[in-house]
């Protein structure tokens, strides 16, 4: 019997826990009690992530399609017939026929290992993970803005602030040590302002609640800016000092009066002006966002606005005031660091440069695509590929429109699901290679505060399932190309070496400590808890990167707001939207198959207003039916005030929710970013 | 008084070791050892070097309660060919836990009652159990413990005001204190006294100075904990009476995560659930998995209804399991060791004392 240190898997805070481990079975979990993160707590889910390890159902040895059915077969057969099917399309149709998707559920030697096959030995950009269907966003509206497209500040700077402005955020259901660190804050006096057209947890603890109306964020926070702008209370000295660009942005506010904005957005003006006045005249003030801000076609101008208001304010850069971005999935940064994104290699480094391009292709021995490949979207997109490689991920659940999804799957010359179940995705594959989870592999995660800590294996793999970096490099030799890493640890050692954020971070470091926090750009450095002003500022600006996204300041990007792709309408008026609920996660993959969490809510519901139930004469728990333009479900009607009227909610967990039938497609024509809203009608099943 | 009470013991701290070395050669000995950065977790122990020998620290996160009711444990197999065969798993590990506290002991007392019936640190417990848990018993029976009297109890504890520390009256088999450089050790069964003969060259018998010095020690002791121990009595009555209004539990809802935490690191709670997973359509596995009354599920019934959904009545029900006179006195103890657990794993900082002292405010 003996514990093992790792990082828990189910949300991106990355809390520090033991698994205990008996004859071989991980039998529970213990918190570290003094990691940074958990310190000593752990949520549900954290509580519980142990339960799926050993289910029944994991994948246990490799699946070839075989007319109708799967057939089990050898790792030799698996990856000579996925090498030489993917050698036949490359020939056939070029490198830009096949796409790949990484996972921000996958570790980053993982992520980084497809990421070099795919750009190596596919010779394609087509590269992007799942994490960029809630948030495209956030990456780059705050490179634009600030340099960096991640969270500024560390997570326990929150208990010390004074202001937090919570935009778009179920805090207390995805990022629970997020949640306790606000309601800390508050405990001790700090003041909280939530944007969230939903009543939340957290804010029934907010000083103002802004509940505005679905998809007029930018109008509300361009307001806001507005009468700080008016009132004199920004920050001069470091406006003048840091940033560019404050003429374009003030122009392009002064249509944003409090009456305009109160009128667009459905709330009073003076709660706006409390607000605004709250966040400027506040010494420290940190802002927090999450996928409610993030996953819609606005998402980015959304990031872009919040950053020009913290700028604004000075609250940014220094201790106790900065943007924290709470990405859902345990590895969605660490993925994206990892430069499983189309345009960017590892460390954000441009693959239209020439420079970034040409140390590569030096490192790696081999020719690299220039052209930036296509986005998760787009691949998604039916038509546009003949090869999907997907590995850890369920798009047909969390993509916008599953008739869109399982129809580009159902299009593709062939499909590789790699994967530790059998997902519904996986049902469309060619190829079904058994991965291991995260109990059973070393390697590491970043969660939302840059922190780059150890995962552990602590138990071995049911059956034949392998770490998915190790598939990667074995299907790699079948194609000509050897990647020869002995160890996860020896991959971290090539990623430091490319990646100037990473250069400092080695595996043994990391086993010293509670993770190092990027950028650590030497062997000596401690890790970096604040992105301070000073780094981009003249000599110390240590990056080029910064310099060349950031131009040395900090930049204001003017934005201004856009209606919903599809507003609610006569015939179909509710606004329909999705999110995640506190005892699942992701695809419901792992957390349908715990025992524990999966009896909170085990079935799918949708959520509607009291006001709106008694109007159509709905019960509690009562049959109805949700209708879009595109098609229908069925399902049990949860009734709570938490929606706003007018709006109906469906957690995204379930495997029979139809609720992406009903989502927006024109996400897909739109481009890049995923917009989980759109119109709907909801009526009874059976009047009563 | 126990009968063993004249037994008062020394043992060096050499010989410890060397007592030590012997015991983990023969059986699996958990103790309370720096884990990752220091912090501290009962673990099994290589070598009596891995034990944290200072003894200050705040309480493990986990109680030693995993060792008899783990957080998840197969029961038994079953399989149905043309009947049914059932294969019990029983966990026979010999096993020893040394360095557990006061608090810790008496929660095992109370585990005890639950489980078995009784203490079952006794040669005979005090009533048949009508439901003996023959995985909790068999694997409580395998465990020997020698227990440490808290000289320097930690900044979370309030084990006095719970009558559960931070020294033993009774209960256990052997108990530490240190003293200078060496231990007192106090004998408090038959078990223990064989070992104390089992290794009579280990041991001296204490002199009347060391008896006295060791007096010393407990009543300094008693005077490093905070005073606000004396409203456990008025939350037990006000709990008892059915005083406490409601606005607390609601107040507190507001802020609680649902986490479970404050049940699972508490070492006297031990709810759990079942839950039986086919292997095939012919086999399968029972389980059993800890469970907390702070998730609503934990009072589904058949047809989805839940007995409880109200986050308010799920705190509610809690403390007054823990503090209420009618449950202290069925388990003949209180549901609370005052170990300070939920201090450090609760998210919303509904501690046992923060509760405490809130139902004194109102
Ligand atoms: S808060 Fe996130 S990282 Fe921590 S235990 Fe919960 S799911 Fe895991
Ligand atoms: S209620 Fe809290 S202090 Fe009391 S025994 Fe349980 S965890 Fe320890
Ligand atoms: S530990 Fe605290 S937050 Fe967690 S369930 Fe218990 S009372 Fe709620």
């Amino acid at each position: 019997m003996k514990d093992v240190l790792t990082t828990c898997a189910f949300c991106g805070c990355g809390c520090g826990l033991y698994l205990q481990i008996e004859k071989g079975y991980v039998t529970g979990v213990t918190p570290s009690q003094r990691h940074p993160v958990s310190r000593g707590r752990l949520c549900a889910r954290g509580w519980h992530i142990y339960e799926f390890v050993h289910h029944p159902d994991r994948l246990k040895k490799p699946l070839v399609r075989e007319g109708g059915a799967f057939r089990e077969v050898d790792w030799r057969e698996a990856l000579d017939m996925v090498a030489k099917n993917l050698i036949g399309i490359k020939d056939k149709y070029g490198s830009d026929s096949i796409g790949v998707i990484a996972s921000p559920k996958c570790t980053n030697e993982d992520n980084f290992v497809l990421m070099k096959f795919c750009r190596a030995v596919l010779g394609t950009n087509n590269i992007d993970n799942g994490a960029s269907l809630y948030d495209s966003a956030s990456l780059p509206g705050l490179m634009q803005s600030c340099g960096f497209g991640a969270s500024t500040n560390s997570l326990n700077e929150l208990e010390d602030t004074e202001v937090i402005l919570a935009v778009g955020t179920d805090t207390t259901q995805t990022h629970p040590q997020v949640a306790s660190r606000i309601t800390r804050a508050i405990s001790s006096g700090a003041t909280l302002i939530v944007i969230d057209p939903q009543k939340t947890k957290i804010s029934s603890f907010a000083n103002v609640h802004l509940r505005l109306k679905q998809g007029t964020y930018v109008g509300l926070i361009n307001g806001i800016i507005h009468i700080i702008l008016k009132e004199g209370l920004i920050n001069e000295k470091d406006v003048s000092r840091a940033t560019s660009n404050l003429d374009s942005l003030k122009k392009m506010v002064e249509k944003y009066t409090p009456d305009y904005v109160s009128e667009l957005c459905g709330i009073s003006g003076s709660d706006l002006a409390k607000a605004a006045r709250l966040f400027a005249k506040a010494d420290k003030a940190m802002t927090v966002y999450s996928t409610g801000a993030t996953a819609q076609a606005a998402g980015k101008d959304i990031v872009c606005a919040l950053a020009n208001l913290a700028l604004l304010c000075g609250h940014l850069g220094r201790p106790h005031n900065g943007i924290i971005t709470l990405q859902e999935q345990n590895n969605a940064l660490g993925a994206a660091d990892m430069g499983t994104l189309p345009d960017f290699y590892p460390g954000y480094q441009p693959v239209n440069s020439e420079t970034e391009r040409a140390k590569f292709e030096s490192e790696w021995n081999t020719k690299l695509p220039a052209k930036p490949g296509l986005s998760i979207l787009e691949m998604l997109s039916p038509g546009r590929l003949k090869a999907l490689y997907i590995m850890g991920e369920n798009p047909l659940i969390t993509a916008p429109d599953v008739g869109l999804t399982s129809e580009t799957l159902d299009g593709l010359e062939f499909l590789v699901v790699q994967d530790i179940f059998q997902t519904e995705t996986a049902e469309f594959a060619d190829a079904v290679l058994p991965a291991a989870s995260f109990a059973e592999k070393d390697g590491t995660f970043t969660n939302i505060e840059r922190r780059v800590q150890r995962v552990r294996a602590a138990v071995s793999s049911p059956g034949e399932a392998l770490p998915d970096w190790k598939i990667i490099t074995e299907l790699s030799k079948r194609m000509g190309y050897t990647m020869d890493y002995g160890s996860p640890a020896q991959i971290m050692e090539e990623i430091s070496h490319l990646t100037p954020i990473y250069t400092g971070i080695s595996h043994k470091r990391l086993d010293e400590e509670w993770g190092l926090q990027w950028p650590c750009p030497d062997k000596e450095h401690p890790g970096t808890g604040v992105l301070r002003r000073d780094f981009y500022e003249g000599p110390k600006a240590i990056f080029p990167l910064i310099e060349q996204n950031g131009k040395g300041k900090e930049h204001f990007t003017p934005v201004q707001d856009i209606p919903l792709m599809e507003p609610p309408d006569a015939q179909y008026p509710f606004t329909l939207t999705t999110g995640s609920l506190y005892w699942h996660w992701h695809s419901g993959t792992m957390t349908r198959r715990s025992a524990t969490l999966s009896r909170e809510y085990p079935d799918v519901f949708a959520a509607i207003n009291p006001q709106d139930a008694e109007q159509l004469g709905i019960r509690k728990n009562q049959r109805i039916r949700v209708i879009s333009k595109r098609g229908e479900m069925e399902t049990a009607a949860m009734i709570t005030d938490r929606v706003q009227v007018k709006t109906v909610f469906i957690p995204q967990h379930y495997k029979n929710t139809a609720s992406k039938v009903l989502l927006n497609p024109s996400s897909f024509t739109n481009a890049k970013a995923s917009e989980m809203f759109c119109a709907v009608r909801v009526e009874p099943v059976m009047k009563i | 008084m126990s009968r063993y009470e004249e037994n008062l013991w020394i043992i060096t701290r050499d010989n410890l070791f060397a007592l030590m070395e012997v015991f983990i050669k023969t059986r699996e000995v958990i103790a309370p050892v720096r884990g990752h950065g220091g912090e501290v977790i009962f673990y099994p122990i290589e070598t009596i070097e891995d034990v944290a020998w200072d003894w200050q620290y705040v309480n493990a996160v986990l109680p030693p309660k995993r060792f008899f009711l783990p957080q998840t444990e197969v029961m038994f197999e079953y399989r149905h060919d043309n009947s049914y065969k059932i294969t019990p798993h029983y966990d026979d590990q010999v096993r020893m836990i040394f360095g557990i506290r006061p608090c810790d002991v008496n929660a095992l007392i109370f585990l005890d009652r639950f489980f078995g019936g009784g203490s079952l640190s006794k040669e005979s417990t005090d009533e048949e159990p009508l439901f003996p848990d023959s995985h909790y018993i068999k694997r409580r029976a395998n465990t020997f413990i020698i227990a440490f009297g808290c000289h320097q109890p930690g900044e979370n504890c309030f084990c006095v005001c719970c009558d559960a520390g931070p020294f033993l009256e009774e209960d256990y088999d052997l108990q530490l204190t240190s003293m200078n450089a060496d231990y007192v050790v106090e004998v408090g069964s038959a078990r223990g006294l064989k070992i104390i003969y089992g290794n009579e060259h280990f041991f001296r018998k204490a002199s009347s100075d060391e008896v006295k010095e060791l007096e010393r020690i407990k009543e300094g002791a008693l005077n490093t904990f905070a005073d606000t121990c004396a409203y456990v009595s008025k939350a037990i009555r006000r709990i008892t009476e059915g005083k406490v209004d409601d606005s607390l539990w609601e107040e507190l809802a507001e802020r609680c995560l649902d986490c479970g935490g404050c049940s699972y690191v508490c070492p006297t709670c031990c709810c759990y659930n079942i839950v039986d997973i086919a292997l095939s359509d012919k086999s399968g596995i029972r389980t059993r998995t800890w469970d907390s009354c702070a998730f609503a599920g934990f009072t589904r019934i058949a047809g989805g209804e839940i007995l409880r959904s109200d986050k308010k009545d799920r705190l509610k029900r809690r403390f007054f399991h823990k503090l209420s006179y009618r449950y202290i006195e069925k388990n003949k103890r209180h549901g609370c060791v005052g170990c300070g657990r939920c201090i450090t794993t609760c998210f919303a900082d509904i501690s046992m004392p923060s509760v405490i002292e809130a139902v004194r405010r109102q």
